[in-house]
């Protein structure tokens, strides 16, 4: 951004590659993109060529959310669904961090459990909702089983692939200065390990939401995901809109405000 | 005798098969000396020094250190690696309190502790960054002082003046000395620079590649304290073109 020192002709471009940008001007071009997303939306719209029963214009859709908001006590259901989503993203996270430092570190644990999970990571758990309900019912157990079910064993493995990552110079540093494997793990191995381990939450926690939407469509009483289902009997295009723009912008503001904790958090980062 | 080398050898098994890094050398490392390997690089140099601090097991022989069999990393033995290794997620004073926490020293008397250490390298206005604001010559100084805190008999330092650009180094090497000469430890330093290795050393050992091996070892009878424009005598420069020899020599060997 800096002005080149000298007038006229410059030679030599700069490498432009992953280099940041301003904070008003990445917030200008992300505000950009939501409206260009508008503006496409409104053009389909209004001028006619879709119908409204598939894509409703904007001003519907807005009094739709009005109405679900303050008529249908839709923030009730939004509650519930937060809700199941922290907690089934919490217990994954609280089982499969340990788990995936365990892997890491041992490779006993590792022989033991690393391939069971890989097998498991691979039946998909929207599949198991029917063996769930079979098992524990429709209620909320089974929506958080859900979300558990289909983030814990990439989390585990990802866990375990951060830990691996953990520079065996410094592991090698803590022994000499007379660490024991308690503390090389306490103080080398979790320290190092956590930046990533938060990036991987974020993802995670995206996952969390795709689950639990899955499972409300499925069989539930409340949430996000049963209004969508209901509105899609009663063909209400717009509140089935509402619920999916909400959910998209409690994701967005959700890892918005991760990514800032992170970067709080890991200020000390190279590069 | 500080550190002994007992017929230590070491094989590498890799992909391709076994790779001879080291031939068994034998090697006594006096108390308070300043001893140097010299030689370039894959002649094993890394290796001895690791096989010291414990953090490869001899495939031949032992080692012993301060009257004990080596088995594996110890704090009475400190190591200085190359490539500084802190921990990039603590301040200079929190990685040089490292060691200390391993041992259970409370925080406040870490915390003073530290004092005299930041004082020691000269960083005490920098006790409260991170490493990504040091220059290399400052990480240097902070891996030197985390390892000598924690006291070890013996510190092993592999190449750390390898990235620092030549001033640096001159500055780096006269402090090293300075350090050893107040605290009495046994140094075995590892170069592949002949001015460093003589400036530094009470003696040089150099060693040869394809295995590794030590070729011949070589007293430095210069006084001390020693200061920079030693490289400038006689008696130096000549030493240095002796040991040029030897090692351009066994370049040649190869060749032939
Ligand atoms: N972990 C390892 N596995 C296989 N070969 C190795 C390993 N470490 C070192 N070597 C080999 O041993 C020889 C000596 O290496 P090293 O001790 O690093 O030499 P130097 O420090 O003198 O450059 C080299 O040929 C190197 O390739
Ligand atoms: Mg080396």
């Amino acid at each position: 951004m800096k002005p080149p020192l000298t007038e006229g002709p410059v030679t030599g471009a700069r490498g432009r590659l992953r280099r940041p940008l301003a904070p008003a001007r990445y917030f200008g071009l992300s505000l950009f993109s939501f409206l260009a997303l508008l503006v496409l939306w409104s053009l389909l719209t209004y001028s006619g060529w879709v119908d409204p029963l598939f894509l409703p214009p904007p001003h519907d859709v807005l009094a739709d959310g009005v109405r679900l908001f303050t008529q249908e006590g839709f923030l009730q259901d939004v509650a519930i669904t937060v809700q199941r989503v922290i907690l089934g993203f919490l217990l994954a996270a609280a089982v499969g961090i340990p788990l995936g430092i365990l892997i890491g570190v041992s490779g006993v644990a590792d022989a033991l459990l690393e391939p069971l999970i890989s097998f498991a990571r691979y039946m998909p758990a929207s599949a198991f909702i029917p063996l769930l309900i079979l098992w524990i019912g429709v209620g909320e157990g089974e929506k958080v089983a859900v979300i558990f079910l289909g983030s814990f064993f990439s989390l585990v493995l990802m866990v375990a692939v951060h830990v691996r990552g953990v520079g065996k110079e410094l592991l090698e540093t803590a022994y000499t200065l007379g660490a024991s494997q308690g503390q090389v793990v306490g103080k080398i191995i979790l320290p190092a390990a956590f930046p990533p381990i938060f990036d991987t939450l974020r993802i995670v926690l995206g996952w969390a939401w795709t689950y639990i939407i899955v499972a409300e469509l499925v069989a539930a009483q409340h949430g996000i995901g049963h209004v969508i289902l209901q509105s899609q009997r009663l063909l209400q295009t717009g509140s089935i809109l509402v619920g999916i723009l909400t959910i998209g912008l409690i994701g967005l503001i959700s890892d918005l405000s991760l990514r800032a904790l992170g970067q709080r958090l890991f200020s000390w980062r190279e590069g | 005798m500080e550190l002994e080398f007992r017929a230590v050898g070491k094989v590498f098994s890799s992909s391709r098969g076994p790779v001879e890094a080291l031939a068994p050398i034998t090697l006594e490392v006096e108390s308070g000396s300043f001893t140097t390997l010299l030689g370039p690089s894959g002649c094993g140099k890394s290796t001895l020094l690791r096989l010291a601090a414990g953090l490869e097991e001899p495939f031949f022989g032992e080692v012993w250190a301060g009257g004990k069999k080596v088995v594996g990393p110890g704090a009475e033995r400190g190591l200085v690696p190359q490539a500084y290794s802190l921990l990039p997620w603590r301040t200079v004073e929190e990685n040089i309190q490292l060691g200390w926490e391993f041992q259970g020293i409370p925080l406040s008397r870490r915390k003073e502790r530290a004092k005299e250490f930041l004082r020691m390298i000269g960083l005490e206005a920098f006790a409260d960054r991170y490493p990504k604001e040091l220059s290399g010559g400052m990480k240097q100084r902070v891996a030197i002082a985390r390892a000598l805190a924690n006291d070890p008999a013996i510190l092993l330092m592999d190449e750390p003046f390898g990235a620092l650009d030549a001033q640096t180094r001159m500055t780096m090497q006269e402090e090293i000395l300075q350090i050893w000469q107040g605290t009495g430890k046994t140094i075995l330093f590892v170069t592949h620079d002949i001015e460093e290795a003589l400036f530094l050393s009470d003696r040089v050992v150099v060693m040869t590649p394809r295995p590794g091996k030590i070729k011949s070892i070589w007293e430095v009878p210069f006084p001390r304290p020693r200061s920079w424009d030693l490289r400038f005598e006689k008696a130096f420069v000549s030493l240095r073109e002796h040991l040029m020899e030897e090692i351009r020599q066994d370049k040649e060997d190869k060749l032939a």
